[in-house]
């Protein structure tokens, strides 16, 4: 286990260059939406999709500098790796859909448009969503690398974010105040399932890959 | 004499590259040179040690115990330099120990701050914006740093300049002076090796031509020099890499042969000749 978080740390440090870059991004988004009168809910979808987005970042950083040399001379199975990946990818991404959760909250507050109990559900909604789109990207990314799959991959989060806007054809915020309390959980328990058939199935495409 | 290394009959097959055969043993408390042209399968060879491919035959101990059911442990105690550095590129000194040190129990941050300082590596400046040989001083600072028994180096020495190279080998030869540690050291600049390794293993073509000890290879052959008439037709026959010119000719003999060449000037050779030699097929049965 210590293996999984020394590689989840050694992820964030992979990562952590980006983050001016992604925060910048986000404050742009604000201020492209900010004569909309829904700004901050425009802007959480946004930060949605770079949730969707940034766990991919982690393999870009290591085809840049061919990290997959470090990892072979380091005190690891390639099943941690994995794990490591993932647990690194799920951390970075909750962190974006936090920033979302609190746009959000901000929102319900100035709008009254959501309750704080509507935005806790939105909340586990979105990182149910998003643990499915990490389920389906990260074995297409394990197999072919950033460079190869991050068209298809980056294409995920659109498409996934589409489906719930076509399930909910009013949008989808405006959707969530129509959620039921139960539906958070569902999608967060869905998510959970999608990602231990993902990480087994990354897991096995890693350990056949030869570098 | 502990064996911290052992590879037997090691094959590996590729579509247009085929590693055949391939046994060599280091041990404890020496440097051995992993030597043969580009594309020879030194690579190849160091991958299957670290796991990094899958070997279709063969076997590989480190330390006594199998590099695949105990990769994990084995790697505890193995040291890793390849011939560019393996770092994100925007990590520094500092973020390079983040990264590495949690993974190694014995880790020893004093140790590595110290390495910092002798190898004058800056803390804070990026792993790009290093020089080659200050890259490759770092990822040898990290392996240096968790007390790792064996070194396996790739290639380190390429694209380095004279005095990087010779630090390098200065560092090494600290390194196994106490006995207790081993270093594989792949490359194709020989002078190097001539200077610090004991042992050689040189591989061509993914075969194995030669595997033992450097005085003794380099005692297998001589150069013989001579003027144009001085070399009879029976004597071209025993020249591997024979080289004529107007002024005179030179090339390679087997030691065993010297007697045949008593009337010419027979002089050592160097790891570099031999390889050449070898490359031009003249020694395969070697």
């Amino acid at each position: 286990m210590s293996s999984v978080i020394s590689f989840a740390k050694m992820d964030w440090l992979t990562f952590k260059p980006n983050r001016k870059y992604f925060t910048l991004l986000l404050l742009q988004f604000l201020f492209i939406f900010a004569a909309n009168v829904q700004a901050i809910s425009l802007c959480a979808l946004a930060n949605m999709m770079l949730a969707g987005m940034l766990p991919g970042y982690l393999f870009a950083g290591e085809d840049k500098s061919k990290m997959d040399r470090l990892y072979s001379a380091l005190p690891i199975h390639k099943k941690e790796v994995v794990i490591g990946r993932y647990f690194g990818g799920a951390v970075i991404g909750l962190g974006c859909i936090l920033v979302t959760a609190l746009l959000l909250a901000v929102d319900s507050m100035a709008t009254s448009d959501f309750s704080l109990q509507e935005v806790v559900n939105g909340f586990s909604l979105l990182t149910g969503i998003f643990f499915i789109m990490m389920a389906l990207q990260f074995p297409f990314l394990f197999q072919l690398g950033f460079i190869k799959a991050q068209n298809f991959t980056m294409l995920l989060p659109a498409m996934v974010l589409l489906w719930v806007n076509l399930i909910w054809r009013n949008g989808y915020f405006q959707a969530m105040s129509h959620l039921n309390n139960t539906i958070g959980a569902v999608f967060v328990v869905s998510g959970l399932i999608c990602l231990a058939v993902s990480i087994k199935v990354s897991t096995v495409i890693y350990q056949a890959k030869e570098q | 004499m502990n064996t911290f290394l052992e590879v037997n009959n090691l094959c590996k097959t590729f579509s247009r590259f085929h590693l055949d055969d391939i046994s060599f043993s280091l041990p404890q408390g020496y440097i051995m040179g992993f030597i043969g042209p580009n594309g020879s399968g030194k690579t190849t060879t160091i991958k299957l040690i670290l796991n990094m491919l899958r070997r279709d035959s063969g076997e590989i101990h480190v330390m006594g115990r199998d590099a695949v059911s105990d990769e994990k442990e084995i790697k505890q105690d193995l040291g890793v330099v390849f011939d560019t550095h393996f770092f994100c590129e925007e990590w520094n000194a500092r973020e390079v120990e983040k990264a590495v040190g949690g993974f190694y129990r014995n880790w020893d941050s004093t140790q590595y701050n110290r390495l910092l300082s002798r190898f004058h590596l800056p803390k804070d400046k990026k792993v790009k914006a290093l020089s080659r040989g200050m890259q490759m001083k770092l990822m040898l600072a990290c392996a240096l740093s968790h007390d790792a028994k064996l070194l396996i180096l790739d290639e380190p020495t390429s694209g380095l300049d004279p005095i990087a190279r010779d630090e390098l080998l200065t560092i090494l030869a600290d390194y196994i002076s106490d006995g207790k540690h081993s270093v594989l050291f792949s490359t194709h600049i020989t002078s190097d090796l001539e200077k610090i390794a004991d042992y050689i293993t040189f591989i061509q073509n993914g075969k194995m031509i030669y595997s033992g000890s450097k005085d003794e290879l380099i005692d297998d052959f001589r150069r013989v020099i001579g003027g144009p008439k001085e070399i009879t037709s029976l004597q071209k026959e025993k020249i591997i890499d024979l080289r004529e010119s107007s002024t005179g000719f030179e090339g390679l003999i087997k030691t065993s042969d010297a007697q045949d060449f008593q009337n010419l000037q027979l002089e050592p050779v160097t790891i570099d000749a031999i390889m050449v030699a070898v490359n031009k097929g003249g020694a395969e049965d070697e």
